[in-house]
């Protein structure tokens, strides 16, 4: 068999890359045709010298490789805002000089996507206290395959506002002063560093949804000196330190179990709470949304609902959503 | 599609090469890149030139090789391959090789030189690495990992051929949910109780709570010891626990884990990770220019 080795992945996220090889030995052919289907955009080709390959809509045409042998490919998975999942293949084909089909294979592949709606919206909420106990749920489903990572926010014109919870907004603001202070010895020290220290106490003082590109950035200085990583790991370290407390460890276990509230869906921010009362007021929320891949899809607005509540109290925002679909649990 | 080079990974065999060309005859020779380290080991067998050109031999009477980046070296002769490291000397900008140390009854040596490979994206730019993101599958999450040479001809160099030796893989592999399986549900309502205890500033408040923490207490077997179930569960995430239900299958191999992203990382105190990260390696060679593996989470095993 001359085709020693073929590969494309059976399944992976949309807007995931998706790498593709051939390897094959003493194969006399004069083309390689390569046909995949649109939900794949070519990215790249390894082994082949810029004129040696032409494209046209979506076949590769390659009339020889530099070494002899092995083609490299890799494409971009697209995404797709209505279906939530897509199957796609790819047929590989080896054409001698007489323009006849020498070896032609074929490797399929499914791409999905979480897939979030809303189900259910009740106009007005009711809780009672000290159970939390509500009569109406938003009913948020994920029927996609994806896991969905979700930060439920209250909106500009919100009436009701939400906020951290009482032991993280104490432990978050003792953290941030004593924070402050050990950056401003650490800017002393290594004065070289005094951009991404602001930077990062920026971060760390209002999290961003927004924070792989500096993430990256950090890892490439911690990885280069390693005598400012230590010093800025042991601030950091202390400033934690000076201010966590069993109940701020409860606390964030209890909004860990929390977030994971299907297998499909986890809650970006389980601290956040709002505060109610007996006097009905409205509230607008907006889910924000993004893959493992760390790419977002477009917000969903929610229709304002009254909450009313028997006694002035906080609760969870997520305590407000029940989540259905296959996947809920 | 930029073809990239490999100078990086050649910038001091070809130092090296050019030093022992005036003296020998170099029979054989190959790069090994070991990819954890970024570290080069350039292996070579030569036969010094006797006769005529033993000269050479007698005029120079060692052979310098300075570079910053060099690290070690080892010479042996052939057939026995009976260690030279006589004829070695090292010095503050490298080391040389004394040739009247070296063995008198025979010609060939062998010797290999580790050096560093100081460009950090020597990798990157050679190799394409892909793995997948997320895992559906219920019982066993699998993972597929794909590493293929982004320009194969750089590979057959004036050095001989250049082998990538372990090329790492990172993988995270999701393990939220299965948090939230292991724990039982009146152990976090039990929590839940103790958390809202602790922020109550109203003394009667603070007794009902109390009260019903002690029925729960008595009620479930784990009864004060919350702290300790906490802590055994932050024991699952130890590489040596956690390595227990990783499988990769061949070429690649299983190197190492550690523990992932926290979920929540908005607050800066560790909680629980979202992933553990998982890495595994491969080579890559002229011979085989892609590689294509398995991770396989025995999610079923852990929950």
């Amino acid at each position: 068999m001359p085709i020693e080795s073929i590969f494309l992945p059976d399944e992976g996220l949309q807007g995931e890359d998706i790498p593709s090889h051939i390897i094959w030995k003493d194969m006399n052919y004069s083309n390689i045709r390569i046909i995949f289907p649109p939900i794949l955009r070519l990215k790249e080709i390894y082994n082949v010298n810029e004129d040696q390959w032409v494209m046209n809509k979506n076949t590769l045409t390659i009339k020889g490789v530099e070494v002899d042998g092995y083609l490299g490919l890799l494409f971009e998975s697209l995404r797709s805002d209505e279906e939530k999942e897509k199957y796609g293949e790819i047929d590989y084909r080896f054409i001698n000089t007489e323009n006849k089909i020498i070896f032609q294979t074929k490797k399929s592949i499914r791409l999905f996507r979480p897939f979030i709606f809303l189900e259910d919206v009740p106009q007005s909420i009711n809780i009672v206290f000290p159970n939390k106990e509500i009569d109406k749920k938003i009913k948020l489903t994920n029927s996609g395959e994806g896991t969905a990572i979700i930060g439920i926010e209250t909106t500009e014109k919100s009436e009701i506002r939400k906020k951290q919870s009482k032991i993280v907004e104490d432990f978050m603001s003792e953290f941030i002063k004593d924070l402050e202070k050990e950056i401003l010895q650490l800017k002393e020290e290594f004065s070289a560093y005094s951009q991404f220290l602001d930077t990062f106490f920026l971060y760390e003082k209002e999290p961003k949804w927004e924070i792989k590109e500096f993430a990256d950035e950090a890892e490439q200085i911690m990885e280069k000196d390693k005598e400012f990583f230590y010093a800025f790991a042991q601030s950091f370290a202390r400033a934690i330190m000076n201010n966590i407390h069993i109940d701020t460890i409860i606390e964030s276990f209890i909004s860990y179990l929390d977030s994971v509230a299907t297998n499909k869906i986890l809650i970006y921010n389980p601290l956040d709470v709002i505060e109610v009362s007996e006097t009905p007021k409205r509230i607008d929320l907006k889910v924000l949304q993004k893959d493992l891949l760390m790419k977002e899809y477009d917000p969903m607005e929610i229709p304002t609902i009254v909450i009313s509540a028997n006694m002035r109290d906080i609760i969870e925002l997520h305590r407000l959503f029940e989540w259905g679909g296959s996947n809920g649990s | 599609m930029e073809a990239k080079d490999v100078s990086a990974a050649l910038e001091v065999a070809e130092r090296i090469y050019k030093a022992l060309f005036e003296v020998s005859k170099i029979t054989s020779q190959e790069i090994r890149v070991k990819c954890p380290d970024n570290i080069g080991e350039y292996s070579l067998a030569f036969e010094i030139r006797r006769g005529m050109l033993g000269l050479k031999r007698v005029v120079k009477r060692k052979i310098p090789f300075y570079h910053p980046d060099l690290r070690r070296v080892s010479m042996h002769s052939a057939p026995l391959m009976k260690s030279e490291s006589d004829a070695i000397v090292y010095t503050e900008n490298g080391f040389e090789i004394l040739l009247d140390k070296l063995s008198k009854d025979t010609d060939t040596f062998w010797a290999t030189i580790e050096y560093d490979i100081k460009d950090k994206n020597f990798l990157n730019d050679l190799v394409q690495r892909d793995r997948q993101t997320e895992s559906i599958s219920e019982t066993e999450h699998k993972y597929w990992m794909h590493a293929q040479l982004k320009n194969l001809r750089v590979l057959q160099t004036n050095y001989g051929r250049l082998d990538l030796q372990d090329v790492d893989f990172f993988v995270d592999v999701a393990v939220h949910q299965d948090v939230k399986t292991k724990i039982p549900k009146p152990f976090t309502e039990d929590l839940e109780i103790i958390a809202r205890w602790i922020s109550e500033k109203e003394r009667e408040k603070k007794q009902k709570l109390s009260m019903e923490h002690l029925r729960h207490q008595r009620a479930k077997r784990y009864g004060g010891r919350e702290q300790e179930v906490l802590s055994d569960l932050q024991e699952l995430f130890l590489p040596d626990h956690f390595c227990n239900f990783i499988d990769v299958t061949s070429p690649f191999h299983y190197s190492d884990c550690k523990r992932g992203p926290e979920f929540y990382d908005t607050i800066p105190y560790p909680t629980f990770p979202k992933a553990m990260k998982v890495i595994s390696r491969t080579d890559l060679n002229l011979d085989k220019p892609a590689s294509e593996g398995m991770l396989v989470y025995k999610k079923k095993d852990f929950v």
